[in-house]
């Protein structure tokens, strides 16, 4: 996870400009941690909120970062849990509101093409996600979605990885048939 | 090993998280069973859509965003006002300070304070659940040996390497 630039941004970090070392950072995570709070809020505008918070929180604290783990673990960290408390607030109606707006669904009659019933498709699976129980959509995020490691998980989440192991396995088989009620329904 | 027992750990299977003989004792099972490898190939189409579910990237105007807040100075906190007695203010006085109690309850937004660990709960279904790692009441250790068996292919090696 960790990239050569965000390696260097930490090496740098007593580097008097430390606009331009965050500069770095940003440049080097901003599309990972966009989309992850993308794919966990359903909403651009929160996505892009919650992007700016998290490196304002990264500039703020850069100075107490340890290097004990990968730069881009302690970011994804701060990310998670900023999008957690975040989507704590966000009520339920808003929230498919959200989704519906990320995805232009409002008002839309039903799909005519691919490209829509694709769109739907994703929007359900994204839905399914952030309907799961906050451990279990933590693990399913950042592994299914992001293809982060076990070991990367265990250290943003802070538990051991035989929790992310048995959670995942949770977390994929209600979506799983979470899914396949909807494929039936539908 | 039965049906059961690979279905609730295909997942771990799936993302080379077993140890190596309980790897050996899966891909044995899997072989013979068609309805279990039935299901780990559509665990793997389930998950393979999933990372194939594209984000947009962050906007471009993002860092201006980022960089207008870091230059600028943090406000200062008001001044208090002279206190103007109204009995209207009494009340939202009164108002403001149950909100404070109950927000005082609430989670905090700290990202240093949010847990996301195991409950005591979790802990004890964990060690139900990762009964893969105990065959016929005795602990898998990862270095006994393993009955080689070439015949047997193994369907989690190409991820094992890059994923743990």
């Amino acid at each position: 996870m960790a990239t050569s630039t965000g390696a260097c941004a930490v090496m740098r970090f007593a580097d008097p400009d430390r606009l331009q070392v965050l500069e770095d950072i940003y440049n080097a995570y901003k599309d990972k941690v966009f989309g992850l709070a993308w794919k966990l809020t359903g909403d651009r505008q929160e996505a892009e909120d919650l992007t700016h918070d998290v490196f304002i929180r990264v500039h703020e604290h850069l100075d107490q970062f340890e290097g004990r783990s990968e730069i881009g673990t302690w970011i994804y960290r701060i990310a998670t849990n900023l999008c957690f408390n975040r989507m704590r607030r966000m009520r339920r109606a808003s929230f498919v509101e959200a989704i519906e707006r990320t995805f232009g669904l409002v008002g839309r009659e039903k799909p005519h093409d691919a490209r829509m019933i694709e769109d739907e498709t994703r929007t359900a699976v994204l839905e399914a996600v952030r309907d799961l129980p906050p451990a279990f959509r933590a693990c399913v995020a950042l592994r299914d979605l992001e293809g982060l490691s076990y070991r990367e998980i265990s250290e943003i989440l802070e538990v051991p990885e035989g929790t992310v192991m048995s959670r995942l396995a949770r977390g994929r088989e209600r979506l799983r048939q979470k899914l396949s009620r909807l494929n039936r329904a539908g | 090993m039965n049906c059961l027992s690979i279905r609730r750990n295909l997942s771990a299977y799936r993302d080379g998280g077993l140890s190596r003989e309980a790897r050996w004792h899966f891909r044995r099972h899997l072989k013979e069973c068609a309805s279990c490898r039935s299901e780990l190939e559509s665990l793997e189409a389930f998950l393979g859509d999933l990372a194939a579910i594209p984000a947009p990237p962050a906007p471009e105007h993002l860092w201006d965003r980022i960089a207008a807040s870091v230059d600028r100075p943090r406000a200062a906190a008001p001044t208090p006002a002279a206190p103007v007695v109204r009995p209207f203010l009494a009340a939202a006085a009164g108002f403001l300070l149950m909100a404070s109690v109950i927000g005082a309850t609430r989670p905090s937004d700290d990202p240093a304070t949010f847990n996301l660990s195991p409950t005591r709960d979790e802990r004890v279904i964990d060690e139900i659940d990762y009964d893969i790692w105990y065959l016929d009441g005795r602990r898998i250790v990862d270095d006994e040996p393993i009955p080689t068996d070439p015949s047997i292919e193994d369907l989690s090696t190409e991820r094992e390497e890059g994923d743990r």
